[in-house]
């Protein structure tokens, strides 16, 4: 008997090792059994496991209702998980390394005395934030829900949605301090095989410390670190998620970050939102054609603007040149350096703005928007036509839905601006020339950042009917190519 | 599906890339070219000039048909002895880095005097050439992409000038045929240059990701050349007339001039700015063919070298050309040699390559 008792102590001991024993772990030691009793005891992580279910269906059963003699029970785990302990997720588990992981993950161990293998009982618990509708992404009429900060809510919230018997989820473990889980999710008979080795091997070759955010992933695998432009697009939303799994696309759920991050990424997705889906076809057509002006716009107005002015003034007509020379009188800095100061002042505004409470960031509005503005016209800084100028990009890089991208194209901007500073129309020609140059030689994981098929450009530059598009994109790697069949003739 | 980790051309970026070396700055002028010799017919010999990229193919085809993997650097070694084949593959690089000279030259030309009269040649010509610098250094798909997006981004510039029709005259083309078969041949003639640049094809179809797929690519990207060349041939004739054509250095250019859209006082400067896509493709493509045969010659220096290395004499060439009329005079005193060499070296290069048999079959 005494005998059993130190394998008990030492199997707690070899756990708590595992684990760090200055961890906040609790080991309770309880008695199972009225008479021949068995020592035994359960382990958890404060905080991580929710101790009302350890309590109710664990503690009480085993410690209350075990009336039976169990000290000739042969295998003793098997017997006790089936029949005292109340919790659906319960499994064996024999090694000693696994249960110590579940330990770290909510889980609470139970140890029996006599017995070789531990009792793993789902208690995870803790609390999370609820789930709620994106702030970042918010829809007219899409669903309100958004991932959390939680993984298994998280799993739960895709597979709600996509219920295909194919839909694979594949669990990871990454940083070699934070061990953070990650789960990639991918529909089997729709994703590409090679490109998912490929991502696979991607992950085996992390090796990072702490991951806290699935930018960190991102940093650490995209082919060009030193682009300008985002490789990777991240949503909050399930319903974004669903549709691009449903397009042999791979999803990377990462424990404690409400963004799930789909891979491969081509440029068009960062032009797409999923508002234009909901909307009739005609309106997110519309919407995105707009969009896509407004990144012509970012990029080549205020540059268009310098050549203009500066190279050819022949090119504006007569009756603007007039007033354009009356707004211009008496100011001493360049057209290219007002332009250039106002696009500054206005960048400082956007990111002020961005980590402001909302209650300062209207003061932060008025402020910058209009006392700056007037003042810089009245202290003849800027002409008017400049301040329209830098106005126009500043509400068009708005119009660019996603962030990141936004960002990437007003840094293009600057660059245009200097290159037609300095060569006029053939600046904005090279620079053009260089962006489609550059995009045209990005790999994504070996897949086109930027390409044009005819089959795909419908949801590219519009958004057809849903019912046209019976094939899945072919810009994105996949084994089935066909959607749905054509069930409606117009 | 579409991984390309193979570094071969799909068949679209296979014909754009076909199409961009044959249209560069040659249409440009193309029509005053034809017109000398075939007046108000010269769209007639735009058509038949076509004869020239068909031939050049169907040698290109039967080479493929039993060379499927070997490109015409190899081919020639193969056929002509190292030294003989060597010495040929010499002048075929050389044809490249004049033909990128010529279409950066005519590029420089064309910009400096309808967008940018304030800069000085060297302003022009160093800044562009970086970016077909930059393809030729990636791959071969960088060079299909650009070629395919740009052709997508300037297909309208060939329907544009369709506001022509308002205003020319029906009579500029008539009488249809008149000028009698022989003038037309003539004409058909003076469209070599343009043409010229099919010849790439002995270089691009190993490059072909699917090869049963060469025949309709090449076809597609000949007739797309020969259509737009016999179009504004055609536009200019009937808009400028025989007359006043040969007076504009670029005819092809005042067909911009009869677009009018309010408050945009030169539709030329914006056409001359999309225009340049166009001609930076043309640019790219031999430039990223000179590197290529570079290094097949020189097996030591990969291509992206040669890619940094070309740069400058590619520069100094296009800047030495130095202004219109020295570059026609240029190019008239090269291309036709050199067309003739082509054809003259590729059909003994077929011809070889097709009837002999046994010793240099290819093993598959």
């Amino acid at each position: 008997m005494d005998e059993r008792k130190v394998i008990n102590q030492s199997n707690i001991d070899n756990i708590k090792k595992l684990i760090g024993s200055k961890s906040e772990i609790v080991v309770r030691t309880f008695i199972v059994g009225n008479k021949n009793f068995l020592e035994a005891a359960i382990m958890y992580v404060n905080g991580l496991a929710d101790v009302d279910v350890i309590d109710r269906d664990i503690l009480k059963p085993l410690m209350l209702h075990v009336a039976e003699d169990l000290t000739n029970v042969s295998n003793i785990e098997d017997y006790i998980y089936k029949k005292y302990v109340a919790v659906s997720d319960t499994y064996v588990e024999g090694d000693v390394n696994k249960a110590a992981d579940s330990i770290k993950r909510g889980k609470t161990v139970i140890i029996m005395e006599g017995a070789s293998s531990f009792i793993v009982v789902n208690t995870t618990g803790g609390t999370y934030r609820a789930i709620s509708e994106p702030h970042n992404d918010p829809t007219l009429r899409g669903p309100k829900e958004g991932f959390i900060e939680n993984l298994e809510t998280n799993i739960s919230l895709l597979s709600r949605k996509i219920k295909d018997k194919n839909l694979v989820t594949e669990k990871y473990v990454l940083g070699r301090r934070s061990q953070t889980d990650l789960v990639i999710m991918y529909i089997d008979d729709i994703v590409d095989k090679g490109f998912l080795n490929r991502i696979r091997e991607k992950i085996e070759t992390i090796d990072i410390d702490s991951i806290s955010s699935d930018s960190f992933i991102e940093q650490c695998i995209e082919e060009h670190p030193y682009s300008i432009f985002p490789q990777v697009i991240a949503s909050e939303r399930p319903d974004v998620v669903q549709s691009k799994l449903m397009e042999g696309r791979i999803a990377f759920l990462l424990d404690g970050s409400p963004f799930v991050s789909t891979y491969p990424t081509v440029m068009a997705e960062f032009f797409q939102t999923t508002e234009d889906y909901y909307e009739r076809s005609i309106i997110g057509s519309f919407i995105r054609i707009v969009r896509l002006l407004a990144v012509f716009i970012v990029i080549t107005v205020p540059s268009i603007y310098i050549t203009l002015i500066k190279f050819n003034a022949e090119l504006i007509p007569i009756e603007f040149v007039e007033s354009l020379i009356k707004s211009r009188k008496g100011i001493a800095l360049t057209p290219f350096m007002s332009l250039l100061a106002m696009q500054l002042t206005i960048e400082f505004l956007r990111e002020g703005g961005l980590r402001l409470p909302s209650k300062i960031g209207q003061t932060l509005s008025v402020v910058g928007g209009i006392i700056i503005g007037d003042a810089a016209l009245n202290a003849k800084i800027v002409s008017s036509s400049t301040l329209l100028v830098a106005g126009i990009t500043t509400v068009a890089s708005f119009a660019i839905s996603d962030y990141q991208m936004a960002i990437s194209i007003r840094i293009i901007s600057y660059l245009m601006l200097i290159m037609s500073n300095w060569l006029g129309m053939l600046g904005i020609v090279i620079g053009w020339l260089f962006i489609i140059a550059y995009l045209s030689s990005m790999n994504n994981f070996g897949v086109p950042y930027v390409s044009f098929r005819i089959g795909d450009i419908k949801d590219i530059f519009i958004r057809a009917p849903l019912w046209t598009m019976k094939n899945r994109p072919e810009g994105i790697p996949h084994k089935d190519s066909k959607r749905q069949s054509i069930f409606r003739r117009r | 599906m579409d991984i390309e980790e193979k570094n071969l051309l799909t068949p679209s970026q296979f014909t754009f890339t076909l199409v961009s070396s044959m249209i560069g700055t040659g249409v440009l002028t193309l029509p005053n070219d034809v017109i000398k010799a075939a007046k108000q017919d010269g769209w007639i010999s735009c058509i038949i000039g076509g004869i020239y990229p068909i031939y050049i193919f169907v040698l290109a085809y039967l080479v493929s048909k039993r060379f499927p993997k070997s490109n015409l650097f190899v081919l020639s070694k193969k056929c002509f002895g190292k030294l003989l084949g060597n010495i040929f593959n010499v002048i075929f690089i050389s044809y490249c880095i004049l033909e990128a000279a010529f279409i950066l030259s005519g590029f420089g030309n064309v910009f400096r005097i309808y967008a940018a009269p304030f800069l000085r040649s060297y302003q022009v010509i160093l800044p562009i050439l970086i970016v077909p610098a930059f393809i030729s250094f990636k791959s071969i798909v960088s060079l299909g992409r650009f070629n395919k997006i740009i052709f997508y981004l300037t297909i309208f510039l060939v329907f544009m000038p369709i506001g022509v029709f308002k205003q020319s005259s029906v009579l500029n083309i008539m009488p249809i045929g008149d000028t009698g078969i022989v003038s037309i041949m003539k004409g058909a003639k003076e469209t070599a240059y343009s043409y010229s640049g099919i010849e790439l094809i002995f270089l691009l179809y190993p490059l072909l990701e699917e090869k049963k797929k060469f025949l309709k690519c090449s076809s597609a990207s000949i007739g797309i050349t020969i259509f737009v060349y016999t179009w504004v041939t055609f536009l200019a004739i009937f808009y400028l007339g025989i007359d006043i054509s040969p007076k504009f250095f670029w005819p092809t250019i005042a067909l911009a001039d009869s677009i009018n859209i309010p408050i945009i006082n030169s539709f030329r400067f914006i056409f001359i700015s999309f225009w340049a896509l166009v001609m930076i493709k043309g640019l790219a493509t031999y430039y990223y063919a000179s590197c290529y045969t570079w290094s097949l010659l020189v097996k030591r220096m990969s291509k992206k070298t040669f890619a940094v290395l070309i740069y400058l004499p590619i520069a100094y060439i296009a800047m030495r050309l130095g202004n219109p009329t020295l570059r026609g005079w240029c190019v008239n005193k090269t291309i036709p040699y050199y067309v003739a060499f082509n054809i003259i070296f590729l059909s003994v290069l077929a011809f070889l390559c097709h009837f002999k048999k046994g010793d240099i079959s290819e093993k598959n």
